[in-house]
């Protein structure tokens, strides 16, 4: 059996086909999942406007929890890392802007996040994403999926 | 009533006013009065339910020809 490295793979070794053990989470109890929270992790996966509308309602339901005081996170993975992109403009498609809901959700206190992996393989510069989105690598999603009480994935 | 900060909201679809409120409410302080003016009936039930979740004052509403006009007031 071939030894696991004891460093973190770097982001790019990982991207969208990195998988993650959810028995062992299923498993753990809550005093090893850490402490227990009110906030919801809302992953989008796909890209958005188009024929997508699933990250017009990920942002929805975040804006929705955080104005309720209740925590949000948002989780950019896969196609989902277009959602935050910083120079969108989809008025054209005669669609309402994502960036204007992006910016209510940062104001509430929301954290967007997007993984490193899925960010770099789509040619993604940190600068082309709205400020305020943190990169994240796998490890450190899955201990965002460990602190949240709730996922919803879009 | 003369509410503190007059919020119109009107054309724009659930969630949005909520979260517009709920916005204008950190820039308030406690015990002020926000006047919320909206076009979504949704907003009838939305609007009080907030209220109880975060703890802020539902004063009251008032329906004109399917304009609402809601005051709430910050928690002190």
């Amino acid at each position: 059996m071939a030894e696991l490295p004891e460093t973190e793979p770097e982001a790019e070794d990982c991207g969208d086909t990195c998988t993650i053990d959810l028995s062992k989470l299923k498993g753990r109890s809550p005093e090893e999942a850490g402490e227990p929270s009110d906030k919801t992790l809302i992953m989008l996966t796909r890209g958005t406007y188009g024929h997508h509308d699933d990250g017009f309602s990920a942002i929805q339901v975040g804006n929705a929890l955080l104005a309720e005081e209740a925590g949000a996170t948002l989780l950019l993975l896969d196609d989902g890392v277009y959602f935050a992109a910083r120079d969108q403009d989809p008025t054209a498609l005669g669609l309402p802007n994502n960036i204007n809901y992006i910016e209510d959700f940062l104001d509430l206190g929301g954290r967007i996040l997007a993984l490193a992996g899925s960010q770099t393989r789509r040619g993604l510069l940190r600068d082309d994403l709205v400020k305020g989105v943190d990169i994240i690598t796998p490890s450190q999603m899955v201990r965002e999926i460990e602190t949240h009480h709730a996922s919803v994935t879009f | 009533m003369t509410p503190d900060l007059v919020l119109d909201c009107s054309g724009m679809r659930c969630p949005r006013p909520i979260v517009e409120m709920a916005k204008a409410m950190r820039r308030m302080g406690p015990g002020q009065v926000l006047e919320l003016l909206v076009t979504d009936p949704v907003a009838k039930k939305d609007v009080p339910a907030w209220c109880q979740k975060t703890g802020n004052e539902f004063l009251d509403e008032e329906e004109t020809s399917g304009h609402f006009k809601f005051h709430v007031r910050k928690q002190g």
